[in-house]
C-alpha cells in the first residue's frame, strides 16, 4: 500500500459517490429532476456561446421585431423560437443569460451565507458559553427581520447612495451580498445543534487528548460529520435566493435592466400581460417554477439519501 | 528502583448538577455534584494500577482530568515530578504525546468518517508535519500488525469493523505518538466476553514490549485480577483502599471493598453473605447540608458513632497497602477542623 493509494481511495469513498448513484437511479421522481437542473445548468454556463442572440449587444436588437409571439404562433417568427419582448428582443436568449444570472446569484450568495452560518454555528457550539450565546442571540435578531425586506432596504439605500451607473456596476455584487448575510442563522442553529450532539462523542475526547488544536478538531474531525443536514438547507436555499433574486429584480431594485434576470424578464413583462402578449411574462415564469421545483425536489432526495439511518440500512 | 510517574494529591472536582429550571436569566445558585473528593492516588513507572469501584463513584472523571481534558477544582496532578493541571493546551502538548488515552466505547471512539489508516496516520503527521506520508503510512502498517489487526482492514470504516477490531485500533491509535503512559476507562466494558480476554493479553503483551504504565479504570474485577499490579478501591470520589493485588484480593480490609469482592460472581467459592452492604448509594446533589464523617457511614454495617463525625484518611498500614477507615485505625483525635465542630 502506498500514500497515494490511501489518499486517493480515501476520497472516493468519502463521496459516497456509487452509493448516492444508485440511491438516484431508484427515485425517477429525483432522477427526472436532476436531470432537468442538469440541463438547465449546462444551458446557463454555456448560455453566451448558445444563445441564438446576446441580450446586451444593443446591434442585434431591433424595435421592428419588438412583440413577436412565439415561432409556433401563426404571427410568429422563426428567428424568435420563444417570441420577442417589448424592445425586440429575443426571448430566448434573454431566458438562458436570465437562469445563468440566478444560478449564479443563488450560488455565490448560498456560498456566502453557508461560509457564515457554518463558521457561527460550530464556533458557538464547540465553544458554547459566552460565544454560543452571542451567536444564538445575533440569530434570533437576524432571523426577527426578513430577509427580502432587509435586502430592499440595502439596495434601495445604496441605490440613491451611489447613483444609476455605479449601482448598475455593483448591482449583481450588492444582491450578493445582502442575500448571504441575510440568511445565516438557519445554518448557524443547525449546525450547532449537531455540533452539541457530535462534541460529547468519544472520538471528539480522543484528538483532544492526541492534541489536536480547537481548529483542526472543528473542521477536520466534527464538521464532517455533521455536513449532510447542511448540504440539504444549502440546497433549498439555492432555491430561495433565486427566488429573492426575481422578487427584487420584478420590484426593479435587482438586476440592472442591460442584464436580463428571470424576475427582471417577468418584471417587465407584466406590463404587457393585459394587452394579451403573455408569453413575455409567463415564459420566464415557467423557467422560474421548474428551476425551482427542479431544484427543491432534488434537495428532498437529497436529504433521505443523505440520512444517516438510511445510509446504516445501506451498509 | 521504581520511580513515581503520575502523582495525584488533594483533587477535588465537581460538575453542574443538570438544573431543567435553568435559563440564562435565571441568575439562581447552581447546584453542584462533587466527583472527586479529595482524592491521593500516584502510579509508578512500569506498573499497572487499576482503579475499581461501582458506576458514578469518578472514574471517568478522574480519567479525564488526568488526561488534561477536565481542569481540576483543587488538588494538583503531577507528571514525573512537575504540575500538569492547569497547563494551558499550548504548555501541556510536550505531555500530549507522552500519555495517551484508551476510550471505554470503542463505537463513538473511532470518527466514523475516517478509514482506519487515516485516524492512525493523523496523528502522527499532525505532530511531525516533516514526516513524509509514505514513511507515516509505514509507521501505521506496522502498529496495525502489532495490535493484531491484519493490513487489509487497514481502509475500513469503523462501522465496518467488530467491536473487538475496533478497540484494537483505538489502542493502536493511543501508541501512535508513542507515549509512555496509557490511560484506559474502561476498555473492556463494551466489549463481548471472549473478546475481553483478548484485549487483556494484548494490553499486557504490549506492556512488556514498549515498557509501557498503565492507569485502568474498571469494574471488572476478574480482569483487574488478571492484569494488575496494584489495585486502588473508589468510592464517592475518593480511594478507600489501595493494595497490591494479591493483598486486596486476599486480605480486604475496608467494608466496601469486602463487599465488593463478595459482590462479584464466583463459580466455586459461595457468596459471601457477611459482606453486604444496606441501603443505596447516597445522594450526591448536596442540597441543604454537607455530610460529615465517612461518606459509606449509612450503608456500611459496622459504622459506629466516629464514622458520623469524622472523615477517614488513608492511612498505611504496611507499605503496600493502605485503608482509609475508622475500623483498621484508631481514630484521630482532632480530625479535620471542618469535621469536629459537630
Amino acid at each position: 500500500m502506498n500514500a497515494a493509494q490511501y489518499h486517493g481511495h480515501h476520497i472516493w469513498r468519502r463521496f459516497r459517490r456509487q452509493q448516492l448513484w444508485l440511491q438516484l437511479k431508484a427515485n425517477k421522481v429525483a432522477l427526472i429532476s436532476s436531470v432537468i437542473l442538469l440541463l438547465l445548468t449546462v444551458t446557463a454556463l454555456l448560455a453566451p456561446w448558445l444563445s441564438p442572440f446576446d441580450p446586451a449587444d444593443l446591434q442585434q436588437q431591433n424595435i421592428m421585431d419588438a412583440e413577436l409571439p412565439p415561432a409556433w404562433h401563426e404571427q410568429g417568427d422563426s428567428r424568435f423560437l420563444l417570441g420577442t419582448d417589448g424592445l425586440g428582443r429575443d426571448i430566448l436568449s434573454s431566458l438562458m443569460h436570465g437562469i445563468r444570472t440566478s444560478l449564479w446569484v443563488g450560488f455565490w450568495a448560498v456560498l456566502l451565507q453557508l461560509t457564515l452560518g457554518t463558521a457561527l454555528g460550530l464556533c458557538a457550539g464547540y465553544f458554547g458559553g459566552w460565544m454560543d450565546r452571542l451567536v444564538m442571540r445575533l440569530a434570533d435578531f437576524q432571523l426577527t427581520f426578513s430577509s427580502l425586506m432587509l435586502a430592499i432596504l440595502v439596495l434601495a439605500i445604496t441605490r440613491a447612495a451611489m447613483g444609476a451607473h455605479d449601482y448598475h456596476v455593483w448591482s449583481p455584487w450588492l444582491l450578493i451580498l445582502v442575500l448571504g448575510l441575510a440568511d445565516w442563522p438557519q445554518y448557524a442553529r443547525t449546525l450547532r445543534a449537531s455540533v452539541l450532539a457530535e462534541k460529547h462523542k468519544d472520538y471528539v475526547a480522543a484528538a483532544q487528548v492526541l492534541g489536536y488544536r480547537s481548529r483542526h478538531i472543528m473542521v477536520m474531525q466534527i464538521l464532517p460529520n455533521t455536513l449532510s443536514p447542511l448540504l440539504v438547507i444549502a440546497t433549498l436555499q439555492v432555491a430561495h435566493v433565486i427566488l429573492a433574486e426575481a422578487a427584487l429584480s420584478f420590484l426593479g431594485i435587482g438586476m440592472p435592466y442591460g442584464n436580463p434576470s428571470l424576475g427582471g424578464m417577468m418584471g417587465s413583462g407584466f406590463e404587457y400581460m393585459l394587452s394579451g402578449l403573455w408569453w413575455i411574462a409567463l415564459i420566464p415564469g415557467v423557467a422560474l417554477v421548474l428551476l425551482l421545483l427542479s431544484i427543491n425536489l432534488v434537495a428532498d432526495w437529497l436529504r433521505d439519501a443523505l440520512d444517516p439511518k438510511n445510509i446504516g440500512q445501506q451498509q | 528502583m521504581t520511580q513515581t510517574l503520575l502523582s495525584i494529591n488533594n483533587l477535588y472536582k465537581s460538575h453542574a448538577a443538570p438544573n431543567h429550571n435553568s435559563a440564562w436569566w435565571n441568575l439562581r445558585k447552581t447546584s453542584y455534584i462533587s466527583a472527586i473528593n479529595g482524592l491521593d492516588i500516584s502510579v509508578k513507572r512500569g506498573e499497572t494500577l487499576c482503579v475499581v469501584g461501582e458506576s458514578g463513584c469518578g472514574k471517568s472523571t478522574l480519567a479525564r482530568l488526568v488526561m488534561g481534558l477536565e481542569k481540576p477544582d483543587a488538588g494538583t496532578i503531577s507528571y514525573q515530578g512537575e504540575i500538569i493541571s492547569g497547563l494551558s493546551d499550548k504548555a501541556r502538548m510536550p505531555y500530549r504525546r507522552r500519555m495517551q488515552m484508551v476510550f471505554q466505547d470503542p463505537y463513538t471512539a473511532l470518527n466514523p468518517r475516517h478509514t482506519v489508516l487515516h485516524a492512525l496516520v493523523d496523528p502522527l503527521l499532525y505532530h511531525q508535519p516533516n514526516l513524509h506520508r509514505q514513511h507515516a503510512v509505514d509507521q501505521a502498517m506496522a502498529q496495525l500488525l502489532a495490535v493484531g489487526i491484519e493490513p487489509a482492514l487497514a481502509q475500513r470504516f469503523p462501522h465496518q469493523l467488530s467491536g473487538g477490531q475496533r478497540q484494537r485500533v483505538n489502542i493502536a491509535r493511543a501508541l501512535m505518538v508513542e507515549p509512555e503512559f496509557i490511560v484506559a476507562d474502561e476498555p473492556l466494558s463494551a466489549l463481548d466476553v471472549s473478546i475481553q480476554a483478548q484485549i487483556l493479553n494484548l494490553l499486557a503483551q504490549l506492556q512488556s514490549q514498549q515498557q509501557l504504565t498503565y492507569l485502568i479504570f474498571s469494574h471488572n474485577l476478574a480482569a483487574v485480577e488478571h492484569m494488575a499490579d496494584r489495585v486502588a478501591v473508589m468510592y464517592d470520589g475518593q480511594v478507600c483502599e489501595i493494595a497490591s493485588r494479591e493483598q486486596l484480593f486476599s486480605q480486604p480490609q475496608h467494608p466496601y471493598t469486602k463487599a465488593l469482592l463478595a459482590a462479584s460472581p464466583q463459580i466455586y467459592t459461595p457468596p459471601n453473605k457477611h459482606h453486604r452492604l444496606v441501603g443505596d448509594v447516597p445522594n450526591r446533589i448536596p442540597l441543604r447540608h454537607v455530610q460529615h464523617g465517612c461518606s459509606l457511614q449509612d450503608r456500611c454495617p459496622q459504622a459506629f458513632e466516629t464514622c458520623r463525625h469524622q472523615t477517614p484518611q488513608l492511612t498505611p498500614l504496611t507499605a503496600q497497602h493502605a485503608v482509609a477507615c475508622h475500623h483498621t485505625q484508631p481514630p484521630v483525635s482532632q480530625g479535620n477542623s471542618h469535621d469536629s465542630e459537630h
